[in-house]
């Protein structure tokens, strides 16, 4: 209470004591020209606490815990009893819809049938067919920079890549290549909330669209597959359809995208790896478990529903929690110098969660990684990164860089 | 409590106790084997649990179901998911092999 007798406005509440509250640089808005995983992230493991909170991380500016330990994380990924993913994401409730994301948003034991329903589609032999195509996408997309010398690899590979492969498992015409990233832009990486809105609304509308017509044209795509997918003995509601379908659409692009894009600014700034995986590329998929582990991008939430200690610190049902795979990723606890990259390292990391929720598409997410470093390491001479060139990288939910300027002797 | 023999890639055997009906992923990342990540805690979606069954027990164990199958199916011969294999009396002494890596 102030002179007044009025509560200041960033009273803490009760069970959050000052001196776990600190800034944090990773939150939607916020830009830098440095690389974040030079420093900034080692940095909070540095010097913050295990776990810490920041009054302004949660979308709109709300308060959050955030847990950077390894262990941590993986016992709270583990915890259903006192926490939900009920909210991680906010798109439907910014405008008004009533459907949660399919299957990233549903709690057991209703995630469990979805996943005992949607597993079979993301298995490194049920994604075999895809394989072809995911290649010649790879080899097109390299066949027609190749000459340049010159690149933006996050416009020219690192976003297209993805897109043209989610366009093939929804079976939409390539021809939609150019709406779809302006929106999945507009979504994930607009900083203002009308535009995320707005965006929302055209997928949702799109979504809703393309139900409607395989309703009647059925064919062999994931969206005919949901809707005549059965749980039990019902069939999937559109609203669960459209959760389905945006959950593919926010997962299975920007993701892959990020790490395209920090795996290939690496490889040009590192010419000793890029020259190793040249010289022997059975190293790749070592290789990209251990980028993975070291640029994780991303991050969720968790809502506390259950009161819980954990680390002498006190959760209470309502608060939020911020579970940054970045930091997870990074944590010196476990991973001997995390800050150094290992081909032979070998470890396993959160860049893809943990427990029930690990993520559907990792298959088909390391398959297009790999399949991306093969192709361009054997069609593209040696590049660099343009070194000239500034940088702007966003610290958001996800961490990607806004371009990837790499130039080579053409 | 019946036990399971995990040999690492390294050669080091370590020998873990597995109550019955506990799934041998379970009880190695309890144990904290290197190289059992069980990333998804068991529901059949990450095959990092990749194990290799010695010769001798590979028969006693339950068939293979097609899901299970879908994820290992380019694995070296005789591999199981362990959050597949669930202890049980006839399998007290089940040898098994962990691969290098769960990731390739």
């Amino acid at each position: 209470m102030n002179a007044l007798g009025h509560a200041p406005v960033n009273l803490l509440p009760d069970h959050v004591p000052a001196d776990l509250v600190r800034p944090y640089t990773f939150v939607l808005g916020n830009l830098t020209s440095a690389n974040p995983y030079d420093r900034m992230v080692h940095d909070v493991h540095l010097h913050y606490p295990p776990i810490f909170w920041v009054k302004d991380v949660y979308p709109g500016g709300a308060p959050a815990w955030v847990v950077r330990r390894f262990a941590d994380m993986r016992a709270i990924y583990a915890d259903d009893e006192h926490f939900t993913v009920k909210g991680f994401a906010p798109f439907a409730m910014l405008v008004g819809d009533s459907w949660d994301l399919v299957p990233a948003g549903a709690d057991a034991p209703l995630h469990d049938a979805y996943r005992a329903l949607l597993n079979p589609l993301f298995t490194p032999v049920a994604l075999k067919k895809l394989e072809e195509k995911v290649r010649t996408v790879a080899e097109r997309l390299v066949d027609s920079f190749k000459d340049k010398g010159a690149i933006d690899f996050r416009e020219d590979f690192a976003v297209p890549f993805p897109v043209s492969i989610v366009l093939d498992l929804l079976d939409l015409p390539q021809a939609r290549m150019a709406e779809f990233m302006e929106w999945e832009h507009s979504l994930l990486h607009e900083l203002n909330l009308a535009s995320i809105m707005s965006a929302t609304r055209k997928v949702v509308d799109m979504f809703r669209e393309i139900i409607k017509e395989r309703r009647v044209n059925p064919g062999d795509d994931l969206v005919s597959f949901a809707i005549t997918a059965q749980i039990g003995d019902r069939h999937l509601t559109d609203d669960e359809i459209v959760g389905f379908c945006f959950n593919l659409f926010i997962g299975g692009l920007d993701t892959v995208t990020t790490n395209l894009c920090w795996q290939f600014r690496r490889l040009g700034e590192h010419p000793g790896e890029q020259q190793a995986l040249r010289d022997n590329p059975a190293l790749i998929p070592d290789a990209i478990q251990e980028y993975l582990r070291y640029f994780s991008p991303a991050s969720t939430f968790r809502t506390c529903t259950k009161e819980i200690e954990i680390g002498g610190v006190t959760f209470k049902p309502g608060d939020k929690v911020l579970m940054s795979t970045t930091l997870g990723s990074n944590d010196p606890e476990q991973f001997e110098n995390p800050e150094e990259v290992r081909f032979d390292r070998r470890a396993t990391h959160l860049a893809f969660g943990s427990g029930i929720h690990h993520c559907l598409g990792h298959h088909l997410a390391r398959r297009e990684l790999t399949v991306a470093m093969q192709t361009v390491l054997a069609r593209l001479p040696e590049f660099r990164l343009d070194q000239s060139a500034e940088i702007l990288t966003d610290l958001g939910g996800v961490i990607q860089p806004r371009s990837v300027p790499l130039i080579w002797q053409a | 409590m019946p036990k399971a023999i995990f040999t690492l890639h390294d050669g080091t055997r370590h020998t873990v106790e597995v109550p019955i009906g506990e799934t041998l992923m379970k009880a190695a990342v309890n144990a904290d084997i290197p190289g059992i990540a069980g990333e998804c805690g068991g529901s059949v979606s990450c095959a990092t649990c990749k194990i290799q069954i010695a010769n001798g027990w590979w028969d006693r164990l339950p068939p293979v179901e097609e899901l299970e199958e879908s994820l290992i199916e380019d694995a070296v011969p005789q591999t199981r998911l362990s959050c597949r294999v669930c202890m049980a009396a006839e399998l007290d002494g089940i040898e098994v092999s962990v691969p290098q890596s769960q990731y390739g």
